[in-house]
């Protein structure tokens, strides 16, 4: 048991679901985000992530679930919640006519911070942010990484202690989008719960404490990377190449006692060893399978992998 | 909140003035275009010009076209001014070909001659094709002449007779005393049936004067751009009402509004705040109109904090309606379309775009009595040029009444598409 969960979570949600229709977007959702940690909700585009997110700040009803927010239900008094949270939307809510300055003070009062608290709080964040030479400049003349720092700022101006991030970095370069990681993880550092959605392996595997999986709108499995990897039986991957088109596995006498395939297609074939085992008699049993293989390479298992794995398909298709 | 709220709207108006700007001109320009082109035309209609080709020339002729300018003459045209020259047939002819002349009128030759002895005589009238209504004014003033002219022959045959030998050389001379004390008599005897004349003409006066008609009788005075410019305000607030309840949707689009909601759960300080800019700016817009009209036109309000307070009245109304409008229609580009429609019917079907006389009876009557656009235009319109003492203020409460139910239509509208779940 990791050191977060001595603590109580700062967002809890159990079960929650959500349909459009016959479209069950979101279905028996749960997880919990403590402070001072950063849970990462990793899917594909259509996953159930911004719906979720959507939920958990007020802007959608669920069907069903329960969301708690400093272990108060959300429904009871969702204006009580929402003082504690900052959400930074998928997209660019800002005004493009305004300046970084002025779109930081306005939301600041709105979230409720007098003239010059606000002022005094923007100024600091366009600090930490690297936005203070441009302070003053009209937002749409902003890059797409600086305006995505804004919007990042706009939802903290209060100092939430739940900071709900809908993929924050898309569509920016990657020095960009170091910047914003290597921000957030200061915001961690400071206590704050960060609930983080994302489509990019690289991104939650490089931030998140723990990751939610999640695809079709369920949730297919969570926990800390480590977690998650052994999953898949161990920390190994092999990664065969050759002629594996109508190869049966199955038929392969004690083969599924070492071996879990994870992927297999007409030119790989991508298995996990099970149990501890020496690498070397690893690889030596499989070169000796019926099929002839043409390159091997031994890695460890990433979260694609695991994706892979849980869901049948690549998180990067 | 609320100042929070407006500031950030105003600061955005401010940095991106174009659109509110356009229907700002657009109505100025209109209303000083429409005013001049009729405002000048009733300047030319003043002033007609004509030759006079006299190719007779003699003593009885030269009267006859100095009469043209004669003071007395020239006070019952009224404000038809006559404007002739006395030119040779050639020349004459060449400046009606160059449009400078409305009509020539060519005495003949002889005509003197004809008419002493009271023989059929013919004027000829030629007139510029170009034009048409010039040329007919000299067409029935010549009427009146030569009618005038068949009088004196049927009624003076013996003095005319007497002129003739007087003026051809075969007479005496002393007989012209004598002569002349009879036509003054006989003109006097006839004096009773010549003034007033049996026809006249006046310009009518509406039975019941409500100052919905340019030519009402006007409380100071009319004043076409005035009048015009009332009615392109009322249908131009309803498109600057559009661009600013309109905002909301780009709210909606570019996700502020959701941002707003991830920190409030109820929007109505929001949209109550677009409510409070969107009127702030019509009174804002109606004061440039008006006044910047009034200075560019020379217009004066003749009751100024009456048509304030219509106004005021006419801003609650079009923000109501617009707020409608938008909570009725989610998606941006149609609701501009219907805005834009709205807007325009409610303008034209409530008589701000056209003089409300010209329009069918059955829409003037039954129709436009219900629309708030020609409950703010005709009561600004009868204040000002009509009657005077026109109350105002029944007309401006039921603007308030019907934008504050459209409020509350829109209101219940937002509640139940979020409470669906629908997009902010």
């Amino acid at each position: 048991m990791d050191s977060f969960h001595l603590m109580s979570p700062l967002l809890q949600v159990e079960h929650l679901s959500k349909a459009y229709g016959s479209v069950r977007a979101v279905e028996d959702v749960g997880f919990a985000v403590h402070p001072g940690e950063i849970y990462g909700l990793l899917g594909p585009n259509g996953a159930g992530k911004t719906t979720t997110i959507s939920m958990i700040c007020g802007l959608l009803r669920p069907d069903g679930g329960r969301i708690s927010v400093a272990g108060r239900p959300l429904a009871a008094d969702p204006q009580a919640a929402k003082r504690l949270m900052g959400v930074v939307p998928q997209e660019l809510a800002l005004y493009e006519e305004l300046s970084a300055a002025e779109n930081l003070v306005f939301w600041g009062r709105l979230a409720g911070l007098d003239s010059k608290a606000a002022r005094a709080r923007t100024a600091e964040l366009l600090a930490a942010l690297s936005l203070a030479d441009r302070a003053k400049d009209a937002v749409k003349t902003f890059s797409g990484g600086m305006k995505r720092r804004v919007n990042l700022g706009c939802a903290l101006l209060h100092r939430p202690q739940l900071l709900l991030l809908d993929e924050p970095t898309v569509g920016i370069d990657p020095q960009a989008r170091l910047n914003i990681l290597e921000f957030i993880r200061g915001l961690r550092a400071e206590g704050v719960a960060v609930l983080y959605t994302t489509h990019y392996l690289e991104e939650a595997e490089a931030l998140c404490d723990r990751i939610g999986i999640v695809d079709h709108g369920r949730m297919h499995a969570e926990g800390t990377l480590r977690e998650l990897q052994e999953r898949l039986g161990g920390d190994r991957l092999f990664v065969l190449e050759g002629a594996w088109a109508g190869a049966q596995p199955d038929s392969w006498p004690g083969f599924h006692e070492h071996f879990r395939v994870l992927q297999h297609t007409d030119r790989q074939l991508v298995v996990a060893a099970l149990g501890e085992r020496d690498p070397a008699d690893c690889l030596r049993e499989l070169l000796a399978l019926p099929v002839r293989v043409e390159n091997a390479t031994l890695k460890r298992p990433s979260l694609n992998d695991v994706f892979l794995q849980l869901t049948g398909r690549d998180l990067r298709e | 909140m609320l100042r929070a709220l407006l500031a950030k709207d105003f600061a955005r108006a401010r940095r991106n003035p174009l659109p509110w700007l356009i229907f700002l001109l657009v109505p100025l320009f209109v209303a000083g275009v429409m005013g001049y082109i009729f405002h000048d035309r009733e300047q030319v209609f003043d002033r007609i010009h004509f030759a006079v080709v006299d190719e007779d020339n003699t003593l009885v002729t030269r009267m006859l076209r100095n009469s043209a300018s004669n003071d007395e003459f020239k006070r019952r045209l009224g404000p038809v001014e006559l404007a002739p020259v006395f030119l040779e047939r050639g020349p004459a002819l060449d400046a009606l070909g160059r449009n400078k002349l409305s009509a020539v009128i060519v005495i003949p030759a002889g005509f003197t001659h004809d008419f002493l002895r009271s023989q059929r005589v013919t004027f000829e009238l030629i007139k510029n094709p170009a034009e048409s209504i010039k040329p007919t004014i000299l067409e029935e003033g010549l009427g009146v002449l030569t009618a005038g002219l068949d009088a004196i022959a049927r009624n003076f045959a013996p003095e005319l007779a007497a002129c003739r030998e007087v003026l051809e050389g075969d007479g005496d001379l002393e007989q012209a005393g004598p002569l002349l004390t009879q036509v003054g008599q006989k003109l006097k005897s006839l004096g009773v049936y010549l003034n007033p004349p049996l026809v006249g003409y006046t310009k009518p006066a509406p039975a019941e004067s409500n100052g919905s008609g340019p030519d009402s009788g006007a409380a100071g005075g009319m004043n076409l751009f005035g009048f015009l410019l009332l009615g392109m305000a009322a249908m131009f607030l309803l498109f600057l009402g559009g661009l600013g309840m309109g905002d909301l949707h780009r709210e909606i689009e570019q996700r502020t509004l959701a941002r707003y909601q991830t920190l409030h759960d109820s929007l109505t300080p929001f949209i109550g705040a677009k409510v409070v800019f969107t009127m702030l700016m019509l009174l804002l817009c109606a004061a440039i109109l008006l006044g910047g009209g009034g200075l560019a036109f020379g217009i004066s309000w003749h009751r100024p904090l009456p048509l304030l307070g219509l106004t005021i009245g006419y801003a609650l109304f079009v923000a109501g309606l617009m707020a409608a409008l938008v909570a009725w229609i989610p998606d941006q580009r149609k609701a501009d379309a219907a805005r834009s429609l709205v807007s325009m019917l409610l303008a034209m079907a409530g008589g701000c775009a056209f003089p409300p006389d010209n329009l069918p009876p059955v829409w003037r009557d039954h129709l436009m009595p219900l629309l708030p656009t020609h409950w703010f235009a005709a009561t600004a319109r009868a204040m000002e040029y009509g009657d005077p003492a026109t109350p105002w203020l029944p007309a401006a409460l039921k603007l308030a009444l019907a934008g504050a139910l459209l409020l509350a239509l829109a209101a219940g509208l937002f509640r139940r598409h979020f409470a669906k779940g629908g997009r902010a």
